[in-house]
C-alpha cells in the first residue's frame, strides 16, 4: 500500500520531468517573440506568456525570450509570473518587449480569510499579511519572531533568551482572564497548537485575521486572532512549468550582549559591609541614625568579633578575617561567572525547496535544517522538516491533493539552575580551589569546589589565630551550588514529532460551484525526559530524579465546503456564498514516570534502576483527554458595481467541553466595505490619490480556553478510614463543576481606511476597533458555606480598544536605486469591566504575589504603594518637625530612618492600604514596527526597528539583583544611600565610618530599605523596586545582501544567487537595568538569560 | 444544480443528526461522580468519604499542617490554658485560648468552619446519590450531616443550612436562625432512628449513637428557650440517654480498659473517630489529639523506638484540673489521666525521656527521672512510693505542684513542669517527628458521657435523686466516693465531667450549654485573669464564635456578625 503510493508518486516525478523542458505549441499562422524583462532590466525566466482566452502559450528562457506561434486571431498575450503583476500585451507585431513589475504593493494581492481567499481590494474585515521574503530574510529561528513590529496589532514577546523559548502572543489586546491569549494558527488549512514546528524558510505566507468579522468563520476558536499560514508546500503551488530547485541557509554566531552591570568584587565588599550593619531610628526621636555595627566582623567571614576599634584584627594585629578574601579585596579580583556558564553559540538553518508542475498536476517538496545554538552551554535546538504536496488537476471537474508537514525536534535546556546560580554568586567566590595557598591565583585550574559560596576551611597560624587562607576559604555567602557542577548534574530533553497534512478532494461540476472534502490529520508527540542528580542545585543531597513523559496528542479535522458564484445577468450583482460543515476531534494521552534513588547517572534511560536502591520511589501517572467540535458555517460575499461590499458570516459551533444543553453557541458577524474609488465622482483625484476604501465591521466570536471535563464533576480524591479492623477506603467528588458552563464570547467592532496614493506608491490602512469580551471563564472562590473550593464560572468582561496604523512608501523606485519605507503603529487599551460579578471600579483581587486584578484597570496593572525617593537626614528630621504620619505614629515614635525608601502618603494618615496606586501596566500602551529597505544596483540594505512603549513590568531580575536585605549574592551596581555615620570598607580591607552621607534617592540603604522595597509579610504585594519602565527600543536587524547579476549567472544557468550578512538585535534602546527589557518580566527560575546579538551570514540560491 | 445543492445540505445533516453522540464527553481517565456512585461499590465508597470527614475535623492531618480544630473544644475553658512552656498556641494563635485575640480572622475557627461545611457538602453528595442505594447508608450519612449541624450551630449559632447538592455557582448562603438548624437536626435524628440497626462495626453511626446525640442535642436546646427548648427537652434527653445506656454498666477499668492502648474499640465506646494504622497512607496521617495534650517528650531512646524525642504541647492542664482529679484520693482517674511517673536514662537535661516505657509490659526502662505527686501527697506519702522501688525511683525528680496555687506559668520545656495527659499516647506510632501521628481512635462519645448527660438532664428535670444515682456509676468506676442526692448540681456534673472527660473535646460546649462559660473561665483558667478579656469592642461578651472574615467576604448574603467581635 504504502510502496503503491510512493511509486505513483515517483511516477509522477518523473513524468514531470520529462515534461517541465518539452513546451509544445501547436498553433499555426504566425510566430512572435518577446523578452520579457523586470524593472531592473533583468530577464525574468519562467514568466508564462499566454495567449488571451486559449491554452496556447510557453514560458520565457534564461534570457527572458520566448517564442510563440500563436493563431491569425490572436489579439492579446497575457503574461504572468509569481509575484509580478500579470500583464496584458497587445499583439502588434513580431516582436514584443515587456517589463513586468513586482507585485508587493499590489490590490490584487489575494488574502487568505480562513475557508478562501479573496482580493485585498474586496476585503471588508482587518486582515494583514506577511509575505515569504519578511519572513525569510528576517534571519529568525521562529517564524513568532519574524512577525514581531512586521504587524500593527499583533504584539510578539519573546519571553526568555533561552534557546526554544516561547513568545507571548496578543492580537488586540488580552481578552480573557483565565484562558491564554494565544491565537489560532492555521497552517495549511490544519488548526495547530503552535508553528514552533515551522522553518522560517518553508513559509509562503501569513495572513493574520484581527477583526470578529474575519475571524467569526472561525467561531469558537477565534477570539483570539487567526494567524493563517500557507508555506510554500501548500495548497499555493506554482504553476511554474519548469523545475524550481532554491537553496536558503545561513549560518551564525549568538553572542550574549548588553550584559547588566554587575558588582565587581571592591563594589560587592562594599555593599556587603551596609549590609552587616543595623540601622534604626535614634530612640530620642530627633530623627537621627542608631548603627548595630557589631556584626561587622562578618563582613570578612572569619572575624567573628572586631577589635576594640571596630576592625577586624586580632590582637597580635593580624588580619582575623579571611586573609584570601582580603587579598582578593586589595587586588579587586573579580570571578565573571557569567562567562563560565555561557559561550558564543552557533546556528544554522538550512532550507532546500523543489517544485514544479506540469499541465495538470503541480508538486512541491521542502527540506529544512535548523540547529538554534544558545548563549547559554549545554542549550541547543535542533530541528529537522520535511515536507511535500502534489496537486493534480484529474479533470474538467475534480482536482485532488495532499500535503504534508513533518518535524522532528530536539530541545534541550541544560540545567535549571546554572545560569541563575551563576548571576547570583558574588564576584569574590572562586569557582575552583587550586589546591595551595597563593592568594593571588585566580586561574581556573584545580578541582569544581561544590559549593563555592560556603565551604570553609581553616587553619590556625603561629600565634594560635585562625587564618582562612584557603580559596575554598569564603564560607557564608551563598549555599547555591557551583553553576559549574550544576551545568553537568541535570538535563532536560524534549524530542517532538510533529506531523500534519491534509488531502483533499473537489468537485467541480459547474464553473461557478466547487465542493470540497478535505481530511486534516495531526499528530504531535513528545518525550520530556528530566534528570537531576544528587549535585543539582535544586536536588542538592537528595537522591537523584529521573522523570519522563510521553505524550501523544491526534487530532482531525474534517472540512466539507461548498462554494457557489451566484450567477447574474446583471454584471453589476457579484455574490459568493460558502457554506461548510466541520468536525473536529482528538485526543491526548499521557504517561510519565517520576522517579528517584539512583546509584550512578542514567539519566532517564534506566528508570527501573530506582527500584534497586532503598531510596528509590516510583511514581506512575497518565491521564487521557478527549474532545471534539462539529460546526456548520455560512459565508456570503456580496458586492455591487464593484464598490459597495459586504460580507456576511454566521457561524455555530458546539463543543464537548461544554455543559449538555450549554454546549452550541453561533458566532454571527456582518461586514461592510466601500470602495470610494470606484465612484464616478472619484475621477478627478485618480493622479493622486490612487485608492480609498471604508471598511465597517461587527462580529462575534468565542473562546473555548478551557480544558476538557471541566462540566463534570469527577469522583476522584481518595479518602481514608476505617470501621475497626475493617479498611474503609472512600472516593469523594473533586471540585464541584459547573452544569452551565458556556462559551466566552467577544464582540468586536472594527472601522477602517486602506489608502493609497501616488499610483499606490504610499499606501496603508488605518483601523479603528472596540472588543468587548464577556462571559469569561474565571474560577471563582464559593463561599466556605459550600464546602467546595473553587468553580469556572462565566463572570467577568474585559473592554479592548485600539488603533493601528500602516504604511508603506516606496519612496523612490528606479531600476538602480529603490527605497522604500514602511511602518506600523498600534496602541491598545485593556481595562477589566467585570470581575466575578463585580463591576464597581477600584474593586480588587489580589490574583498573584506580583499582581493584582482591578475593575477599570489593564488586566496587567502594577499596583501598590507609590516610590518617592528616599529617607535623607533633613528629610526625616523636617518630616518630624511636620509630624508626617510616615515617620512618626500615633503615639509620637519614629518608625522611618535615613536611608530607607519611601512611599508617597496620598490621604496625609501614614501609609495605609489606600495608598496604593496603579502605576502603570506591563503591556505596551504602544508598539510600532519600523523598517526600510534600499537597493541599488545588485546591493540591498534593511534596517527594522521594533519600538514597545509604555510598560511598566514587576521584573524578577530588579528584584533579585536589588534585594537589598541579602549580603551573599550578586547585585546590580546601582548607586544607593549610605547614611553618614555608617561604617565603610576602606581601601584596606579596614573599616572606617563616614561623615557625609552619600545621598541617591533612586536606591535605598542596604539593610536599611524599610518595608516598601522589597517583600515583607505585609505588604508582599508592594515592591517600588522591583517595578521598572521596561519600555525600549530595539533595532530587530540589519541585513546587507549582494544580488550575484544575473547576467553573470546565466552563464552558469542559476536563476538567483544573493549572499548577505545580517545582525540580529544590533541595538536596544531602554532604561531598563537588566538582561533584555523584552523579557523583563521573565522569571529568574529557568535560565532567564542576557540579551543577545546575533551575527549571520548567509546565501539564497535558486536554480 | 439545485438538486445537486440540496443533496449536500441533506447529507449534511443526516451527518449531523447520526453523530448526536459526537459532542459527549469520553473520560477514559476519570470517573464521574454520576457514573461512579450510582454503583453499590461506589456509593459505598462516597459513605466512606463522608466518614472520612471526621478525621479531618477531629484529627487534623497531612503533616499536621491542617491541626485538628482541637482548640474550638478544649482552649479557653477552665480546664486547659495556652502551653506556656514553648509558647506553641502563643505564637501561632492564641485567639481561643485567651479570647482577647479572638477575631473573625482567626485560623482555627476559620479552618474548622471550613472543614465542616466541606463535610456537610460531602454528605449532601452522598444524600444526592441515594436513590436505589442502602437505606442504612443513607440515615447514616443523613446522621453524620446533622451532627456536623450540631457542632456548627454550638459554635457558630445560626449558621447557614446548606442541604442541596451542588451543582451549579452559588453565590449567597443566608444565615439560618439557630432555632431552626435545632428543629432540623432533631427531625433529621428522629427520623433516620429507624433505618439503623442496634448495633454495629465501630465507628459506624448506629440506634446507640443516635440515641446518645438525641439525648445531648435535646439538653443543649432545653436550656435555651430562644432555641425553641422547653422543659420537655430534659424528658426527651432522659429517655434517649436511657435507651443508648441500654441497661449497660461501666465495668472496664478507666485506664486499663476504656483508655490502655490497643483497645480503642471497647464496649463503652459509643462513638469515634476510626484510625488504624493500616488505614493511613502515611504514618503521619494519623490525628494530633495525643500531641495537644501530652508533653512528650524523648531523644536518643527514640532511636530505639521506645519513645518520641518530639516535644509539643499546645494546650496545657490549668490548675483546675489537677485539683479537681486529686479531689478525691481514690480517684483513679488522676493516675489514668495523667502521666504521673516520667521513665527515662541518663542526666533530665539529656531528655532521655522514654515515654512509652510505661505501656510496655516489660519495659527496657523502669528508671523513673520525675515523679507528679498529687496535691494530696505529702513528703511521708512520697517516700512510702519510693520505697516501693528504690532502686527505679529514688533518682526521680519530684516536681511538687506547690501547695494550695499551681503556677505553671513561667516553666521552661527542660523543667518538666507539669504531668502530661496520657491518656491519649500512641505507643505504636512510628513519626517520632510528626504531631499528627497518633493512630488511637478519637472518642467522640462512649458511655460514662451518657450517664452524665443522662444525669445533668435529670437534675434539670428536678430529679437530683436520679441524676446522684447516675453520677454514682461513673464515680464508682473510678473509686471515688458516692455522691448524695443533694449534691447532685450542675457544677458538680461540670466536674464530673472534666474528671470522667478531659480533653474529649467537649469543655468548651459543657460550659456554653451550661452557661458557665464566663464565669469559669475568669475564674479558673490564668489566660482569663478577668470576664473583660471574653467581651468584644460592643461590650457583647464572646460567647459565640467569630463567623470567619474569609465566610463573609466571600459570601453574596447580608451576613451579620456575632456579637462580640
Amino acid at each position: 500500500m504504502k510502496t503503491d503510493k510512493m511509486r505513483t508518486i515517483a511516477r509522477i516525478l518523473s513524468v514531470l520531468v520529462l515534461m517541465m523542458w518539452v513546451s509544445v505549441s501547436w498553433a499555426q499562422n504566425r510566430t512572435i517573440s518577446g523578452t520579457v524583462t523586470d524593472t531592473k532590466g533583468e530577464a525574468v525566466i519562467g514568466a508564462s506568456v499566454v495567449v488571451k482566452g486559449t491554452t496556447i502559450g510557453t514560458v520565457t528562457d534564461v534570457k527572458g525570450d520566448f517564442t510563440l506561434t500563436v493563431p491569425a486571431s490572436a489579439k492579446t498575450l497575457t503574461i504572468s509570473f509569481i509575484g509580478m503583476t500579470t500583464k496584458e500585451v497587445p499583439i502588434t507585431g513580431n516582436h514584443v518587449n515587456v517589463t513586468m513589475q513586482d507585485n508587493s504593493v499590489e490590490l490584487n494581492e489575494v488574502v487568505a480569510i480562513g475557508y478562501g481567499t479573496v482580493r485585498k481590494s474586496d476585503l471588508t474585515g482587518a486582515v494583514s499579511s506577511v509575505n515569504a521574503n519578511t519572513v525569510a530574510d528576517a534571519g529568525r529561528t521562529s517564524v513568532l519572531n519574524t512577525l514581531q513590529g512586521a504587524i500593527p496589532g499583533v504584539q510578539i514577546q519573546q519571553t526568555s533568551s533561552q534557546v526554544g523559548s516561547n513568545f507571548n502572543v496578543v492580537i488586540r489586546g488580552q481578552n480573557s482572564i483565565s484562558g491564554s491569549t494565544t491565537p489560532l494558527y492555521v497552517v495549511d488549512g490544519v488548526i495547530t497548537p503552535n508553528i514552533d514546528f515551522l522553518n522560517p524558510q518553508e513559509i509562503q505566507k501569513i495572513d493574520i485575521l484581527k477583526d470578529a468579522s474575519s475571524t467569526a468563520i472561525y467561531g469558537s476558536r477565534g477570539a483570539n486572532g487567526v494567524v493563517i499560514i500557507q508555506t510554500k508546500s501548500g495548497s499555493n503551488l506554482t504553476k511554474a512549468t519548469h523545475v524550481n530547485i532554491s537553496y536558503d541557509g545561513y549560518y551564525g554566531f549568538v553572542n550574549k550582549a548588553r550584559m547588566p552591570d554587575f558588582m565587581n568584587t571592591q563594589q560587592f565588599m562594599q555593599y556587603r559591609t551596609q549590609t552587616y550593619q543595623t540601622t534604626s531610628p535614634d530612640a530620642n526621636g530627633d530623627g537621627g541614625t542608631t548603627f548595630n555595627k557589631s556584626n561587622l566582623g562578618g563582613v570578612w567571614v572569619g572575624a567573628q568579633t572586631l577589635n576594640s576599634a571596630g576592625q577586624p584584627l586580632y590582637p597580635d594585629g593580624t588580619f582575623s578575617g579571611s586573609q584570601w578574601l582580603l587579598n582578593r579585596y586589595l587586588n579587586n579580583q573579580s570571578t565573571n561567572w557569567a562567562d563560565l556558564v555561557t559561550h558564543t553559540g552557533q546556528q544554522q538553518n538550512h532550507y532546500i525547496g523543489i517544485s514544479g508542475s506540469s499541465k495538470d498536476v503541480s508538486y512541491v517538496v521542502g527540506m529544512g535544517y535548523q540547529n538554534q545554538g544558545s548563549i547559554f552551554v549545554n542549550d541547543d535546538y535542533q530541528q529537522y522538516n520535511l515536507n511535500g504536496s502534489v496537486h493534480a488537476e484529474l479533470n474538467k471537474h475534480w482536482t485532488a491533493g495532499f500535503n504534508l508537514q513533518t518535524a522532528y525536534s530536539d530541545l534541550q535546556t541544560g540545567s535549571n539552575n546554572s545560569m541563575v546560580d551563576a548571576f547570583r554568586m558574588s564576584p569574590i567566590v572562586v569557582p575552583y580551589s587550586n589546591g595551595n595557598l597563593d592568594p593571588t591565583q585566580n586561574t581556573l585550574i584545580g578541582n569544581i569546589i561544590v559549593v563555592p559560596g560556603k565551604t570553609t576551611e581553616t587553619t590556625k597560624n603561629a600565634n594560635g589565630y585562625y587564618i582562612y587562607p584557603n580559596s575554598i576559604g569564603t564560607g557564608g555567602f551563598t549555599s547555591s551550588v557551583n553553576p559549574l557542577i550544576d551545568l553537568t548534574s541535570t538535563n532536560n530533553d524534549t524530542r517532538t514529532i510533529t506531523a500534519l497534512g491534509n488531502i483533499y478532494l473537489q468537485y467541480s461540476p459547474i464553473e461557478q460551484l466547487t465542493i470540497k472534502t478535505t481530511f486534516e490529520p495531526q499528530i504531535i508527540t513528545y518525550r520530556a525526559g528530566f534528570y537531576e542528580s544528587s549535585l543539582a542545585d535544586a536536588n542538592y543531597n537528595k537522591p537523584p530524579i529521573a522523570n519522563v513523559e510521553n505524550n501523544q496528542n491526534f487530532t482531525y479535522t474534517w472540512d466539507n465546503q461548498v462554494n457557489y458564484k451566484i450567477p447574474f445577468k446583471n454584471t453589476q450583482h457579484a455574490l459568493d456564498v460558502m457554506g461548510l460543515y466541520s468536525i473536529y476531534a482528538g485526543n491526548i494521552e499521557d504517561y510519565q514516570i517520576n522517579t528517584s534513588g539512583y546509584n550512578y547517572d542514567y539519566n532517564w534511560y534506566n528508570l527501573g534502576a530506582a527500584t534497586s536502591t532503598s531510596a528509590g520511589t516510583t511514581k506512575v501517572s497518565s491521564y487521557y483527554q478527549g474532545f471534539s467540535m462539529m460546526s456548520v458555517a455560512f459565508r456570503a460575499n456580496y458586492s455591487f458595481k464593484n464598490r459597495y461590499l459586504l460580507t456576511a458570516t454566521y457561524r455555530t459551533d458546539g463543543s464537548s467541553k461544554l455543559a449538555p444543553g450549554k454546549k452550541w453557541a453561533a458566532f454571527p458577524s456582518v461586514a461592510l466595505g466601500w470602495r470610494i474609488m470606484e465612484e464616478p465622482f472619484m475621477k478627478q483625484t485618480q493622479n493622486w490619490l490612487s485608492n480609498l476604501k471604508l471598511r465597517a465591521s461587527l462580529g462575534y466570536t468565542g473562546n473555548n480556553n478551557i480544558q476538557p471535563y471541566q462540566t463534570q464533576t469527577l469522583a476522584n480524591v481518595t479518602t481514608y478510614y476505617n470501621f475497626g479492623s475493617t479498611l474503609a477506603q472512600g472516593v469523594a467528588a473533586g471540585s464541584p463543576a459547573s452544569t452551565v458552563l458556556t462559551w466566552e464570547k467577544t464582540r468586536e467592532l472594527d472601522l477602517g481606511v486602506d489608502y493609497g496614493f501616488f499610483n499606490n506608491r504610499l499606501n496603508g490602512s488605518i483601523d479603528l476597533y472596540d472588543r468587548r469580551s464577556t462571559g469569561l471563564l474565571e474560577n471563582v472562590t464559593l463561599p466556605l458555606e459550600s464546602g467546595a473550593g473553587t468553580m469556572i464560572e462565566n463572570l467577568g468582561s474585559i473592554s479592548n480598544r485600539g488603533a493601528e496604523i500602516s504604511l508603506n512608501a516606496a519612496i523612490i523606485n528606479t531600476s538602480d536605486l529603490t527605497w522604500s519605507v514602511n511602518a506600523n503603529f498600534a496602541t491598545n487599551k485593556n481595562k477589566i469591566l467585570n470581575l466575578f460579578g463585580n463591576t464597581t471600579p477600584g474593586y480588587t483581587y489580589i490574583n498573584s504575589s506580583t499582581q493584582k486584578w482591578i475593575v477599570g484597570q489593564d488586566i496587567n496593572s502594577i499596583y501598590g504603594y507609590v516610590f518617592d525617593g528616599i529617607w535623607t537626614a533633613d528629610g526625616i528630621k523636617a518630616a518630624i518637625a511636620a509630624k508626617d504620619p510616615r515617620v512618626v505614629n500615633s503615639s509620637g515614635k519614629v518608625i522611618a530612618c535615613e536611608g530607607q525608601a519611601k512611599v508617597k502618603d496620598f490621604n496625609g494618615n501614614g501609609i495605609d492600604p489606600s495608598d496604593r496606586r496603579v502605576q502603570g501596566h506591563s503591556d505596551p500602551t504602544w508598539t510600532s514596527g519600523f523598517g526600510t529597505n534600499v537597493t541599488f544596483k545588485g546591493f540591498d540594505f534593511a534596517v527594522n526597528f521594533y519600538v514597545a512603549q509604555g510598560m511598566t513590568v514587576f521584573s524578577p531580575f530588579m528584584e533579585e539583583f536589588t534585594n537589598f536585605k541579602d549580603r551573599g549574592r550578586e547585585k546590580l551596581n546601582v548607586d544607593y544611600y549610605i547614611p553618614a555615620g555608617a561604617s565603610i570598607i576602606g581601601p584596606d580591607g579596614l573599616f572606617t565610618t563616614t561623615t557625609v552621607a552619600h545621598n541617591s534617592q533612586s536606591y535605598p540603604m542596604p539593610n536599611n530599605y524599610g518595608p516598601y522595597w522589597h517583600t515583607s509579610s505585609e505588604t508582599a504585594n508592594d515592591m517600588p523596586g522591583a517595578w521598572v519602565n521596561a519600555s525600549y527600543v530595539k533595532v530587530q536587524n540589519m541585513t546587507l545582501g549582494y544580488s550575484i547579476p544575473k547576467k553573470v549567472l546565466n552563464g552558469l544557468g542559476i536563476h538567483q544567487l544573493r549572499v548577505y550578512c545580517n545582525v540580529l538585535n544590533p541595538f536596544i534602546f531602554s532604561k531598563y537595568k537588566g538582561f533584555d527589557p523584552e523579557w523583563a518580566g521573565a522569571s529568574m527560575s529557568k535560565n532567564n538569560g542576557p540579551s543577545t546579538i546575533v551575527y549571520q551570514l548567509g546565501v539564497n540560491f535558486k536554480f | 444544480m439545485k438538486t445537486l445543492f440540496m443533496a449536500i445540505i441533506g447529507i449534511g445533516s443526516l451527518v449531523l443528526t447520526g453523530c448526536s453522540n459526537f459532542l459527549t464527553e469520553q473520560n477514559k481517565s476519570n470517573t464521574t461522580t454520576d457514573t461512579y456512585y450510582s454503583t453499590a461499590a461506589g456509593y459505598e465508597s462516597l459513605v466512606n468519604a463522608c466518614y472520612s470527614t471526621l478525621r479531618d475535623v477531629y484529627g487534623g492531618n497531612t503533616n499536621g499542617s491542617i491541626n485538628g480544630n482541637v482548640e474550638m473544644f478544649e482552649a479557653g475553658t477552665d480546664l486547659f490554658e495556652i502551653d506556656k512552656r514553648t509558647g506553641n498556641l502563643v505564637s501561632n494563635n492564641n485567639g481561643l485560648g485567651n479570647y482577647m485575640n479572638l477575631t473573625p480572622s482567626d485560623n482555627v475557627v476559620n479552618n474548622f468552619y471550613t472543614t465542616v461545611y466541606k463535610a456537610i457538602k460531602r454528605c449532601n453528595d452522598a444524600i444526592h446519590y441515594s436513590t436505589g442505594q442502602s437505606t442504612t447508608r443513607l440515615a447514616e450519612v443523613r446522621f453524620l450531616r446533622a451532627f456536623y449541624y450540631f457542632q456548627l450551630v454550638q459554635q457558630f449559632g445560626d449558621v447557614a443550612l446548606v442541604t442541596d447538592y451542588l451543582n451549579k455557582p452559588i453565590s449567597s448562603y443566608p444565615r439560618t436562625p439557630a432555632k431552626d438548624v435545632y428543629s432540623f437536626i432533631i427531625s433529621e435524628m428522629e427520623s433516620i432512628l429507624p433505618n439503623l440497626p442496634a448495633t454495629s462495626d465501630p465507628g459506624r453511626v448506629n440506634q446507640r449513637v443516635v440515641n446518645h446525640y438525641l439525648a445531648l442535642v435535646y439538653l443543649t436546646r432545653g436550656y435555651d428557650a430562644s432555641l425553641g427548648g422547653s422543659p420537655s427537652d430534659f424528658t426527651k434527653a432522659i429517655s434517649y440517654a436511657t435507651a443508648a445506656i441500654n441497661n449497660q454498666g461501666l465495668t472496664l477499668d478507666f485506664e486499663k480498659g476504656v483508655f490502655w492502648p490497643g483497645q480503642d474499640n471497647n464496649s463503652e465506646i459509643i462513638f469515634s473517630v476510626q484510625y488504624s494504622a493500616a488505614s493511613l497512607p502515611s504514618p503521619t496521617y494519623g490525628n494530633s489529639q495525643a500531641s495537644y495534650f501530652g508533653t512528650y517528650l524523648g531523644g536518643a531512646d527514640a532511636q530505639t523506638g521506645d519513645g518520641m524525642p518530639y516535644e509539643n504541647s499546645m494546650l496545657q492542664p490549668t490548675g483546675r484540673l489537677y485539683a479537681l482529679l486529686c479531689q478525691d484520693p481514690k480517684d483513679k482517674r488522676f493516675s489514668g489521666t495523667f502521666m504521673q511517673m516520667l521513665y527515662g536514662t541518663g542526666t533530665p537535661t539529656s531528655n532521655k525521656i522514654s515515654f512509652y516505657s510505661y505501656f510496655k509490659s516489660s519495659p527496657a526502662v523502669k528508671n523513673v527521672m520525675y515523679y507528679y505527686p498529687k496535691l494530696t501527697d505529702t513528703q511521708d506519702s512520697v517516700n512510702a512510693w519510693i520505697a516501693k522501688d528504690p532502686a527505679n525511683r529514688s533518682n526521680a525528680v519530684i516536681k511538687w505542684p506547690g501547695v494550695g496555687a499551681i503556677n505553671w506559668q513561667n516553666a521552661n520545656s527542660a523543667d518538666k513542669p507539669y504531668p502530661c495527659i496520657k491518656k491519649f499516647s500512641d505507643p505504636s506510632s512510628s513519626a517520632y517527628f510528626s504531631t499528627s501521628s497518633s493512630t488511637r481512635n478519637i472518642f467522640l462519645a462512649r458511655l460514662a458521657e451518657t450517664y452524665l448527660i443522662r444525669a445533668e438532664a435529670e437534675i434539670n428535670a428536678n430529679d437530683p435523686t436520679d441524676a446522684a444515682k447516675d453520677i454514682n456509676v461513673v464515680r464508682a468506676r473510678a473509686g471515688a466516693a458516692p455522691i448524695a442526692a443533694s449534691q447532685a448540681t450542675i457544677d458538680f456534673v461540670l466536674d464530673e465531667r472534666a474528671r470522667e472527660l478531659a480533653g474529649e473535646y467537649h469543655r468548651w460546649e459543657d460550659l456554653k450549654r451550661t452557661g458557665r462559660l464566663t464565669t469559669y473561665v475568669p475564674m479558673y483558667n490564668p489566660d482569663v485573669s478577668s470576664s473583660s478579656f471574653m467581651k468584644g469592642n460592643d461590650g457583647n461578651y464572646k460567647i459565640l464564635r467569630p463567623i470567619p472574615q474569609n465566610a463573609i467576604a466571600v459570601n453574596g448574603a447580608n451576613v451579620t456578625q456575632n456579637p462580640g467581635y
